[in-house]
């Protein structure tokens, strides 16, 4: 079966006043019809700016993607005009933000801004365009959705508002849903009643999904595949059982010892030391080498690739290699 | 919503009496008696005895202050010394003149501002941005005397294009039905009289713009940038909508507060400073009417000029924090 | 028994909002309304709750950055909520706060030295060579190095300035830290290198924390004793291990079933509260949690539930455990 995008060795710089930071350097990855991707990285590893390369809304003067292919349904979206890109954003590609608080333009109803998504892209009268976006605000289960419609967003809760922003989203039937930390800035228990509308919004359709996140209890909910990112680069893939259960790369296998759990008590947290390396003092090889506990002097030399652990489960990791090939050995 | 206009303009009635107080004690701030001053030093005793009298100058202070207030309110305005003609009758073709000037020089230094400051912004730092602003630190620069002259030169002298003085051609006047001569014209389909009044209004309103329109082209440039940069702009964009409907729709409303302020601050200013450009186009507005009556220490001209600009200041801003709501729905009315 | 180095007796903290035609009429947000806990030397207390619940507003009321509208605060067992500003200056070297934010709460143009050292200028009459001689100290018993002195905060990571940040909180050997979201903007791994320190601070020096947070696994981790609070109250508090393995409030419930897990093997059945966060303007009558409550009973409609002691020093206030 063909993906519905494919991502291949991505590398988008921002140029800056002190150099250039090579957000994303060299990124990979496949999202398939009907599937839940997640994404997943801390801050500064280049998560939030893979998702607004797909979407070609890199501020326009710093950011640029300087090698790599987007295939989105085949089509390469970084060499599309900005006219032919605008047809597909909104309409084939949604994105859902962090931000539900200021995500919304105050000076607008709700109604207007769902319906102009629709209005452009269905090209809707402006009747059919509230009639639709009242429906969509029952189906993101606002209740009174003919009063909301009507209303300004500053009269909406955070978790109301980042509803509506997935209304927004739906809107014109996208075939790909790129959701940037939906639930990050929401309180738990709003978060909760996001993460279940999410889940049952991929029930009801066929709408593939990119879920970016530094939460991996987020990811353990919604996703089916997670990417790991760190410095700008995927570091691991795999199913999301796979990569919380039996992670292969030491930044992973970190990642997840340093959440604290519920279900556990412990008096101390396992940590990783240190710092993600500023982009200036990026060592040669291995970007996780200077925090890593098992690293050799090959890590710090040379540059380890993606190697294959498992079926469908890859880590950029020498010591990947080496357990495979002992696998393979015997 | 109505509460908060009533409220709105319940606090102006203190900022009312206040300048009536003001303008009424310009009169009595002179050094020395009123009478004497307006009539100089030669008077006789006599002449001066008289005009204190007709001023009621001889009445206590509250009573001619309230004498003087109860006429404004009922239309009355007081009488001009030098012409002894109704100052309300005199004044209103002058402030007319000066509206239809004010008008024109806003509604190009808005549509030019504006417009430059949101393209600048959303080209920052191209040719187009350092171009505009350093266009428009010029424009804030340049005594307006000086550029006023120089278009006369231009525009008239040499090119012969447009007419260098006054509000019409005075061979073929146009009759004045509210003073609005644009308006007046248009209403009588007296079209080769729109035409000229039109001319004429072209040099003097570009040189009495120039300064509001560098203004606001810069404020609209900052404002723009400052909402540009934000969550809901990339909301819009992520949408698929075009740069168009993105700068005009979704940033100009919300970066136009600041940029409502100041037009609001620029009515005042041009009512003021109108007298520099009303004087080299010959213009004959209210600035250039007060002029006068400095000149011959008209001081009841003096007041009524004054209490008259500075009461459409007043209302011009109020106007400015009403339009405030329609643009932020968020502003709390309670 | 033990006397509690903090004690917090009804603590409320209205805070009055203008409105009217001249902004003669007031209304109340009830930012905290009768809050009562107590915290014994070298235990952590937590606070947890969701925006708005008043756990911040709590620890701003009893550094008095908040002046309290009622109740009491008393700290080695002397009321602190009516002192003056001069007063309060002794007791800040008793109680020290770390921010939320690294990122905001550090001056820009101040070296992290000039940082920690600030206190103590302030506060003690150490020489200009004690107090370098002790910045240095602290920037070792942080984490950090003597170098990290010179350098400006920008120059230092998220973790890094809530270092200096823990640093400067313990420049004058305070005996209880608030820690108010202090952990939050931290990526996890930084995260967990962060609370890793603080707990190795209180075992090293016998200090005492109120640690207030929005996340419960963070709470639950570095805990004692735990506070949940709901819009300006405490509706159950006991030790960590009685609020964890048996939660007796529905609010609670609900909270420690939301938090996403990455352990899917350990199911258990999400309770999915409807609706949001009540006005805390107009609260609910009864009990202010009714409205989104799946546990409702109709005395809860109109009668507020007593805090009470449901054994092993365990309390709560819900009708159902009358």
């Amino acid at each position: 079966m063909k993906p519905l995008l494919s991502v291949q060795n991505l590398k988008t710089h921002f140029f800056t006043d002190n150099g250039v930071v090579p957000s994303v350097d060299g990124v990979s990855f496949t999202v398939n019809v009907g599937e839940t991707l997640g994404i997943v990285g801390e801050s500064g590893s280049g998560k939030s700016v893979t998702a607004l390369s797909i979407m070609q809304l890199l501020p326009s003067r710093k950011g640029k993607i300087v090698d790599g292919k987007i295939l989105f349904q085949d089509v390469d979206l970084s060499k599309l005009s900005d006219k032919k890109m605008r047809r597909i954003r909104g309409n084939e590609i949604a994105m859902i933000f962090q931000e539900p608080m200021t995500s919304l333009n105050p000076g607008y109803t709700i109604g207007n801004q769902i319906g102009e998504a629709l209005r452009l892209h269905m090209k809707m009268n402006r009747n059919e365009a509230e009639q639709r976006s009242i429906d969509l605000l029952k189906e993101v289960g606002i209740s009174r959705a003919e009063k909301i419609v009507r209303d300004y967003p500053h009269r909406l809760s955070g978790g109301m508002r980042q509803r509506v922003m997935i209304a927004m989203a739906l809107a014109c039937n996208p075939k790909l849903i790129i959701a940037d930390e939906p639930t990050t800035a929401l309180d738990v228990t709003i978060q909760a009643q996001i993460l279940e509308l999410i889940q049952k919004m991929k029930k009801d359709s066929s709408t593939s999904m990119i879920m970016i996140t530094h939460d991996l209890g987020v990811v353990s909910e919604v996703c089916e595949r997670v990417v790991v990112m760190y410095a700008g680069r995927v570091v691991e893939e795999a199913s999301v059982r796979t990569v919380l259960e039996s992670p292969s790369h030491p930044y992973t296998k970190g990642l997840i010892r340093s959440i604290p759990r519920l279900e556990q008590d412990v008096e101390w947290l396992e940590s990783i030391p240190g710092n993600v390396p500023i982009p200036s003092e990026m060592p040669t090889g291995c970007k996780f080498a200077s925090r890593c506990e098992i690293a050799t002097d090959q890590c710090m030399e040379e540059e380890p690739e993606l190697y294959e652990v498992g079926p469908g489960h890859i880590s950029r990791c020498f010591l990947a290699r080496e357990v495979k090939n002992a696998i393979t050995a015997t | 919503m109505s509460s908060y206009i009533t409220r709105r303009i319940l606090q102006l009635i203190p900022v009312l009496i206040g300048m009536s107080i003001i303008v009424f004690s310009i009169i009595h701030a002179i050094p020395g008696d009123p009478a004497t001053v307006i009539l100089g030093d030669q008077a006789t005793p006599e002449a001066v005895a008289e005009l204190r009298e007709e001023m009621g100058l001889n009445e206590p202070l509250v009573k001619q202050y309230f004498s003087y207030v109860s006429g404004i309110l009922t239309g009355d305005l007081g009488t001009s010394l030098k012409t002894s003609k109704s100052i309300q009758e005199e004044i209103t073709p002058y402030l007319m003149a000066t509206i239809e000037l004010m008008m024109m020089s806003m509604i190009i230094a808005i549509i030019i501002g504006v417009n430059a400051g949101i393209i600048a912004a959303w080209k920052r730092a191209s040719w187009f941005d350092y171009t505009a602003m350093l266009v428009a630190l010029i424009g804030v620069s340049i005594p307006v005397f000086w550029f006023g002259l120089m278009e006369q030169w231009i525009f008239a002298e040499k090119l012969g294009l447009l007419p260098s003085t006054g509000r019409m051609n005075a061979r073929e006047p146009v009759e004045a039905l509210s003073g609005l001569l644009l308006v007046d014209t248009i209403l009588q389909g007296n079209w080769s009289g729109f035409w000229d009044v039109l001319k004429h209004l072209i040099l003097p309103s570009i040189a009495l713009g120039t300064i509001p329109m560098a203004i606001i082209a810069r404020i609209t440039r900052s404002s723009m940038l400052e909402v540009l940069e934000l969550d809901y702009i990339r909301t819009a964009r992520a949408k698929g909508l075009s740069g168009f409907w993105v700068l005009y729709k979704h940033a100009l409303k919300n970066a136009f507060a600041p940029i409502l302020t100041i037009i609001g601050m620029l009515v005042g200013l041009l009512l003021g400073g109108a007298v520099l450009t009303e004087t080299i186009f010959g213009w004959p507005g209210v600035g250039r009417y007060i002029y006068d009556a400095i000149g011959s220490r008209d001081y009841p001209v003096i007041q009524s000029g004054i209490l008259i600009i500075a009461t459409i200041f007043v209302f011009v801003n109020l106007i400015v924090d009403l339009l405030y709501s329609l643009l932020d729905p968020r502003i709390n009315y309670r | 028994m033990l006397l509690p180095l903090l004690e917090i007796q009804e603590l409320k903290v209205h805070i009055p909002l203008k409105s009217g035609l001249f902004g003669r009429k007031y209304s109340f947000v009830k930012a905290i309304d009768g809050v009562d806990f107590s915290i014994y030397e070298n235990e952590t207390f937590g606070l947890v709750g969701e925006s708005g619940c008043g756990k911040s507003t709590t620890g701003k009321a009893i550094m008095r950055l908040i002046d309290p509208t009622s109740g009491k605060v008393s700290f080695e067992g002397k009321d602190i909520s009516r002192l003056s500003r001069k007063e309060m200056r002794n007791v800040y070297k008793d109680i020290q706060l770390i921010f939320q934010d690294p990122y905001a709460s550090l001056n820009p143009r101040k070296t992290a030295g000039d940082i920690i050292e600030e206190p103590m200028i302030i506060n003690t009459t150490m020489s200009p060579e004690e107090r370098k001689y002790r910045v240095q100290e602290l920037l070792e018993v942080v984490g950090l190095n003597a170098y990290h002195s010179t350098r400006y905060p920008h120059e230092f990571s998220g973790g890094q300035r809530q270092r200096i940040g823990i640093a400067r909180a313990l420049a004058l050997n305070p005996k209880l830290l608030i820690a108010d979201e202090a952990v939050s903007a931290l990526d996890v791994s930084v995260q967990s290198q962060v609370l890793n320190l603080l707990r190795q601070l209180q075992h090293e020096r016998g200090l005492t924390y109120l640690f207030i947070s929005h996340d419960l696994s963070v709470v639950k981790h570095i805990s004692d004793r735990i506070g949940v609070m709901y819009l300006g109250r405490i509706v159950e508090q006991g030790s960590k291990k009685s609020i964890y393995k048996n939660p007796l409030h529905p609010y609670t419930q609900a909270l420690l079933s939301a938090a996403p897990s990455i352990n899917r093997t350990n199911e258990r059945e999400r309770i999915v509260l409807m609706g949001d966060l009540p006005n805390p303007i107009n609260p609910p009558k009864g009990c202010p949690f009714h409205p989104r409550c799946f546990a409702k009973k109709t005395e809860c409609e109109s009668a507020s539930p007593q805090f009470r002691n449901v054994g092993d020093e365990h309390y709560v206030a819900c009708h159902l455990y009358n």
